[in-house]
């Protein structure tokens, strides 16, 4: 809540009203509490109707109150218009009704949640009943389903809890119920008071906690020796099993464990009924707060105990179904096992309510997962039996035919076939039956008295024994044995499309499209839309990508997402259905993290259908979700990572040219400027002290200083305007040979005695390019060349077509280019070592690549390889297509000219 | 044609800048012009208008009106050749300026040689009204009313179109003409973007058969981005 509040977005308040029952008066008490408000200012709301006060002295309450009423649309409260609406306080009763169907959110506690998250303050009233750990109980207690819930965790984050209480004879006497149930009435009041202890209780354990751990001291919420356990099974009997354990934990003050052993298929006896999805007790279990372990292990009382020893268990609540079945599974229950081997965990033996819900899940459960049971390709259960039926049938029939040669042991062993047929390709239950009609066709055919089934042998009762114990056995390994090829091929499936998803991230080299793949392939895995919010450079969290564009709906929609998805980024907990926190949101928000940080939040929008209940994730589906998540963070971790090293370089660069740029900047502009002042003011003091020939020569220096700068100016104008970008080619033909004339002008006056040859075939084609700036590259080239061969030596300059470029080389006397630094030096600002005693800028060459990468040729510059001293400067431009533009075709036209 | 026909003749500075002001009044002065300032390009063109000088030096970036402004008020009802002072890099703007009648250019920070020289071709182009029939730089001689071009005595053959564009040229001596002005001329209106590649072809023939050293020019010469000079050698 404080990040909330952090970002300026206040969470509300919420008080809860609480009573026992109808009747207890907490409507009154809200109501009385809501006008204290009103009095003192707030802005209230009030969502009381008089259809929902039920009783006449609340309805004159209401009346008088004067309260204005909250807006409301199709009967229900119309929390866009209260959002709108902006007020202090809502007064909200009965939280735990179920809103209609047409409306976004189906219930009311949800649209309490909302104004919540709006910074809305909310005074909502409550029945003890409609808690979800306390609801069947309390269902059983008052001997009527009371149908709706509120979550415990939303009643737990209430602010405040008020309780409002009366008498059972006051509450029988105004909600008109019979005088009996005044004491399922007093057991609700006590329900009631020892849930609010256990809530005060609680918070009172926070505040110590906090206390404690503040002041360095002993970390760890609970008490070492108080620790409850619940054994999960798949059956809904441990739905009831975690609500006791919830309780019990509360009453202890204490955490709870709620643990599942998953047995490995195929694994012998495990002393529970064969494993069906735990997932919805897991997640019942999530909901009601406790510590969900998924354990793997083959036997399943072991491990609980381990589980528990190792966890300082000292209290294990286990369900034990009371159903001796009959069938193969024989040996120790699982409560009896633990009873057994727990040495200091005291187990607690939940019985579980009756037969007829226990046998009811068995069936139910087997229901979602046909594939186990009927492959695709098999055959329908009914014509099963009928082909085991008619196989038996025309065995018996062929078989009576020879039953002297065959004798009757062979006779039993040929039955044993529809037997292996039936379980290899039908399951246990067809298996049995073949065995079971198997049995009897041989006893009624081929055991003496034929056509009977008696036996006269008795010995031959042994002989169907191991019979159908033979065909039970093969028919159960049968059966396990394909069990487990279907789950490893599931599970193949499903790691294989990790994979190959882990390979795609892998692959793809930035984070757009990463998160492109992710969403995509989420949504079509989940059937849901995916979004992801990444924080942008200023922090604040934006959509970056959705699976499908027409995702955007109504404004608070989005809002709550986005409050949720900053929540989720901040905590790094994942949030929304199925999740600890914020479970009424009707999407589910996965932070996008690694160990140290969140990178983003990953949004699933559960389809919200009237018609349909809610969607939930299945349990494959969250781990799939979990799993790429992980995969997705861990790649735009490395995508940052690889952003934040290459910033760092940058910076680090940055940092280098700054420096260097000071250094050289203030160097050459200095030097000349110091030669031009003082040059200047000798000749403006002392005038008469020098010569005509000193003058001249102060003159010259002030002239070839002012020069000098001139140029620096130049160049760090041309360097700025190729950086801004500003530098557009004015592309014109330009004719190297005029190019080369002008620039050979340029330097006439700087280059002494220095040979200047030039090389230039007669047919060199025309470039396409600026003409001012390849003058300027060639002018600085060959300004390089003077500035670093010795007076008198010889520089070349050549020029030639090869293939689609012209290549034109300068090349000098000079010291040439210590290896190693050919590229360096076209670099802003660097000087190389060897020649720091010469004057420059260090800008030069970087104007000469700039302005050469813009034409999309290429320069470079090296020590001669022909064996001489000096340094070969190579520029590479593109030469344009062969059209009729160029000289093939105009020049026949000069020569013909020619003639005249 | 000497130095001292010129001497004497009216000058107007229009530039904002003091210190260029300055310099150029200091020297311009010393080589025999009367100088006449303007600080800003509404003053500069009512100066044009009382003082009728021979010549205006204008610089294009001038605070209130934009030297190209200043030029077409001019030109509006006078011939005087303008010749402009530009920044070095704005071969865009030098072409604006001579295609709209500026008689040549200066790129700051200039040489008061270049500049006195350009100011001595732009007033002797007045002073001359009629087209010499015979055009003399150095050894070469054109002569206009026959056609004939020779080059130390030698007759040179040029084609037809070699020959208008050293005519071109050449009647401009020591002037710079663009490209364009180039192309209109010899071509006529027909020209188009891509003919600047026939130019440069016949400029290359023309110098292969006019300069010594084709490779450094020293008749004609390349403005690069602008045009072409034809330096007349005395």
């Amino acid at each position: 809540m404080s990040d909330l509040e952090r970002n300026g977005l206040r969470r509300g308040k919420l008080t809860l009203f609480m009573g026992a029952a109808p009747g207890a008066g907490k409507t009154q008490a809200m109501l009385r509490a809501a006008i204290r408000e009103a009095a003192a200012g707030t802005g209230v709301c009030c969502a009381v109707s008089g259809a929902e006060a039920r009783y006449p002295d609340t309805r004159a309450l209401l009346r008088s109150s004067g309260l204005p009423g909250a807006p409301e649309r199709g009967g229900e409260l119309d929390v866009e218009q209260l959002l709108e609406m902006k007020p202090g306080l809502v007064v909200v009763d009965r939280l735990e009704a179920r809103n209609s169907p047409q409306t976004l959110r189906d219930k009311r506690y949800m649209d309490v949640e909302a104004l919540l998250l709006n910074g809305i303050d909310v005074y909502a009233a409550l029945n003890v009943g409609h808690v979800e750990s306390l609801n069947a109980l309390a269902s059983r207690i008052l001997g009527q389903p009371l149908p709706e819930t509120v979550p415990d965790a939303f009643v737990e984050q209430a602010d405040t809890l008020r309780i409002a209480d009366a008498p059972p004879e006051e509450m029988i006497r105004r909600s008109g119920q019979s005088p009996s149930e005044v004491g399922a009435l007093s057991a609700m009041r006590e329900m009631l008071f020892r849930y609010a202890a256990e809530r005060t209780d609680s918070r009172l354990d926070d505040y110590l906690h906090g206390r404690r751990t503040a002041g360095g001291g002993i970390a760890g919420p609970w008490p070492v020796a108080e620790k409850v356990m619940v054994a999960i099974g798949p059956a809904p009997s441990t739905e009831e099993l975690l609500r006791i354990g919830r309780r019990t934990a509360a009453a202890l003050k204490t955490g709870w464990f709620a643990v599942y052993v998953r047995v490995p298929e195929g694994a012998v006896d495990t002393g529970v009924q064969r494993q069906a999805d735990p997932e919805r007790n897991l997640q019942l279990a999530k909901e009601l707060g406790a510590q969900v372990s998924v354990i793997e292990g083959r036997d399943v009382a072991v491990e609980l105990l381990r589980f528990a020893e190792q966890h300082h268990v000292k209290q294990l609540l286990v369900g034990e179904s009371i159903r001796p079945r009959f069938g193969i599974r024989w040996g120790a229950t699982l409560a009896e096992k633990l009873v057994r081997a727990s040495r200091d965990v005291h187990i607690r033996v939940v019985p579980s309510r009756g037969q007829r819900e226990d046998s009811l899940p068995d069936r139910s459960l087997q229901h979602p997962r046909p594939s186990l049971s009927l492959k695709s390709g098999m055959l329908p259960r009914g014509s099963v039996y009928g082909l085991i039926t008619l196989l038996t049938a025309v065995l018996t029939l062929v078989m009576s035919r020879y039953a002297e040669e065959l004798e009757i042991v062979n006779i039993a062993l040929i039955y044993l076939f529809p037997v292996l047929l039936s379980a290899v390709y039908g399951g246990l239950r067809p298996a049995l039956f073949a065995a079971g009609i198997g049995v009897l066709a041989l006893d009624f055919f081929f055991v003496a008295p034929q056509l009977s089934f008696t036996v006269s042998d008795l010995r031959y009762l042994i002989s169907f024994g191991v019979y159908l114990s033979v065909a039970g056995l093969t028919a159960s390994m049968a059966e396990r044995l394909k069990r487990q090829a279907v789950q490893a091929h599931q599970r193949e499936a499903h790691t294989a499309s990790l994979y190959a998803f882990s390979q795609q991230i892998g692959a793809v080299s930035d984070v757009s499209s990463l998160l492109d793949g992710v969403t995509k392939q989420l949504s079509q895995t989940i059937g849901a839309e995916t979004a992801v919010y990444l924080p942008d450079e200023s922090g604040s969290l934006r959509r970056v990508h959705v699976s499908s564009a027409e995702a955007i709906e109504g404004g608070e929609r989005v809002r709550e997402e986005e409050v949720v998805v900053r929540m989720v980024y901040e905590e790094g907990e994942e949030a929304g259905r199925g999740s600890r926190t914020l479970r009424e949101l009707p999407g589910r928000y996965l932070p996008l993290r690694t160990e140290d940080r969140t990178y983003g939040v990953l949004v699933v929008r559960l389809a919200q259908d009237d018609q349909k209940p809610k969607k939930t994730l299945t349990g494959e589906q969250q781990r799939l979700l979990a799993a790429l998540c992980g995969l997705a963070a861990a790649a735009i971790a490395r995508f940052k990572l690889a952003e934040e090293a290459k910033l760092a370089h940058l910076t680090a660069e940055s940092e280098r040219l700054r420096s260097a740029i000071l250094d050289s900047v203030s160097h050459e502009l200095r030097t000349p400027l110091a030669a031009v002042i003082g040059s200047a003011t000798g000749l403006i003091e002392n005038d008469e002290l020098f010569s005509k020939q000193d003058r001249m020569e102060l003159l010259e220096t002030i002239r070839s200083g002012a020069m000098r700068m001139s140029r620096l100016v130049q160049n760090l104008l041309g360097m700025v305007r190729l950086e801004s970008g500003m530098l557009q080619l004015r592309r014109e033909w330009c004719d190297i040979q005029d190019l080369i004339g002008v620039s050979l002008a340029q330097i006439r006056d700087i280059r002494g005695r220095r040979k200047l040859t030039v090389n230039l075939p007669d047919d060199l084609p025309m470039v396409r390019g600026d003409e001012v700036l390849l003058e300027q590259v060639l002018g600085n080239v060959l300004g390089n060349a003077i500035k670093y061969s010795p007076d008198g030596s010889e520089i070349v300059i050549e020029a030639r077509a090869t293939g689609n470029r012209l290549v034109l080389s300068v090349t000098d006397e000079g010291p040439g280019l210590p290896s190693g630094e050919e590229q360096r030096v076209f670099e802003k600002f660097y000087r190389s070592d060897s020649t720091r005693h010469v004057s420059g800028t260090g800008l030069g060459l970087a104007i000469c690549k700039g302005i050469v990468d813009l034409h999309g040729g290429e320069i470079s510059l090296a020590s001669r390889t022909d064996g001489k001293n000096g340094a070969i400067v190579l520029i590479f431009l593109p030469l344009p297509e062969r059209t009729g533009m160029n000289g093939q075709s105009s020049n026949p036209a000069v020569n013909d000219e020619k003639s005249r | 044609m000497t130095n001292e026909t010129a001497a004497g003749a009216r000058i107007l500075v229009v530039d904002d800048e003091p210190q260029i002001r300055k310099l150029l009044k200091v020297t311009l002065a010393a080589h025999g012009y009367a100088v006449h300032e303007a600080e800003t390009g509404q003053e500069g063109v009512l100066q044009a208008s009382m003082v009728h000088p021979d010549l205006i030096v204008l610089d294009l970036g001038l605070p209130d009106l934009t030297g190209m402004e200043v030029l077409e008020r001019i030109r509006d009802w006078s011939g005087i050749p303008v010749i402009v002072l530009t920044a070095k890099d704005r071969e865009e703007d030098k072409i604006a300026a001579l295609d709209a009648g500026a008689d040549d250019y200066v790129t700051k920070p200039f040489g008061m040689g270049e500049l006195v020289a350009r100011i001595r071709v732009a007033l002797r182009h007045t002073a001359k009204s009629a087209e010499e029939p015979v055009i003399r730089s150095g050894t070469l001689t054109i002569d206009l009313a026959q056609r004939i071009v020779e080059s130390g005595g030698e007759r040179i053959k040029l084609t037809p179109t070699e020959y208008d564009l050293l005519k071109a040229l050449a009647s401009n001596a020591g002037k710079v003409v663009t490209q364009r002005q180039l192309l209109q001329q010899v071509w006529g209106n027909q020209h188009d973007e891509g003919d600047s590649h026939y130019l440069r072809i016949y400029i290359g023939h023309l110098r292969k058969k006019l300069e010594e050293d084709p490779s450094q020019p020293r008749l004609i010469v390349t403005e690069p981005g602008v045009g072409y000079r034809f330096l007349a050698q005395e």
